[in-house]
């Protein structure tokens, strides 16, 4: 195990682009966040098989003159664990997140910034790990 | 059921867990039922302290065998099972009672203060992460005669393993 304590707000690691980089008023595009779940851990779906596991949930802040969303999830990786009664859903590896953006008609032209987070619970292969969230940042340039 | 709650990790390192023989001080928490909780109204109690939290796979996947193996079978021979809920608030840890149909008392360990006494050292881990799912068997006098943290053996057989580390402590009171 590390000595370096694990820091939950870096443990994860988050690529994000806009595809494409640039929008007119009344373009679609999507934004896209690639996850890397450290070797041979996981993090719990976007929809658990129990309830009081915690979902993987990319949220996004609400911009004027832009819808996103609703956000897109990978599919997710069945997984038995000697410990579990029930066959877990998980992510593990590199993910790609995708929220479609729709700029409206009317949007003023200029720079934006999406912000929001993506909340997690992973596990490596000694421990669970408490909840977590890492902020999600990029900049949307319209016109 | 889903609450956002982000746990605030402590940099307090934990001091040297309590060990086998060491005698657990006093201690009140609240409960979930809005009351509180003192270790020593158990004295004369064979106690089974449990650290948990509704977040914790492992917690989910033991809390049938703590009601069923454990609390079921051994209440009436003088064992009193305590589940410890680590730094969440009780509206996150009331439905998780009673999906699994707890009826033993769960405390409130909000701000993490208990569990940092109790947690292992282990490196890279903070000692809200490392308590979780740790096991305690205290003899009637409130001195530990079992300890086991986290491992990631199968419930049904851990619930074996603590149901004879209990029938050790019940023959030695």
């Amino acid at each position: 195990m590390s000595s370096i304590p694990i820091d939950l707000s870096q443990w994860l690691a988050l690529r994000l682009h806009l595809e494409p980089p640039h929008l007119e008023p009344n373009q679609r595009g999507k934004l896209v966040v690639e996850v890397d779940i450290p070797e041979d851990c996981h993090i719990e779906s976007h929809q658990p098989p129990e309830p009081f596991l915690t979902p993987t949930e990319l949220s996004l802040d609400p911009i004027e003159g832009v819808v996103i969303g609703p956000v897109q999830y990978p599919q997710a990786e069945e997984k038995r664990f000697d410990w579990s009664p029930v066959v877990l859903l998980v992510y593990r590896g590199t993910i790609r997140l995708e929220a479609p953006i729709e700029v409206a008609a009317e949007a003023v032209a200029g720079p934006r910034q999406i912000r929001g987070q993506l909340r997690y619970q992973g596990c490596t292969p000694f421990t669970c790990l408490m909840p977590s969230s890492q902020p999600v940042e990029a900049a949307l340039e319209i016109g | 059921m889903q609450l956002e709650y982000d746990i605030e990790v402590t940099t307090v390192a934990p001091t040297a867990p309590y060990r086998v023989g060491d005698q657990v001080p006093d201690f009140t928490l609240p409960t979930l039922d809005g009351g509180e909780g003192r270790l020593s109204d158990y004295r004369g109690k064979v106690v089974l302290l449990v650290f948990t939290a509704t977040w914790c796979p492992y917690c989910g996947a033991e809390a049938p065998f703590l009601e069923q193996e454990i609390w079921q079978r051994f209440q009436e021979r003088g064992v009193q099972v305590i589940v410890i809920d680590v730094k969440e608030p009780p509206e996150m840890m009331r439905p998780f009672r009673d999906r699994y149909g707890w009826t033993f008392p769960v405390w409130l360990d909000q701000t993490g203060e208990l569990g940092l006494t109790f947690a292992p050292q282990k490196e890279g881990l903070p000692p809200e992460v490392a308590i979780i799912n740790a096991h305690f068997i205290l003899d009637t006098e409130g001195r530990i005669r079992y300890r086991e943290y986290l491992n990631m053996e199968r419930f049904d057989a851990r619930a074996r393993t603590i149901a004879a580390e209990l029938e050790k402590v019940l023959v030695q009171s």
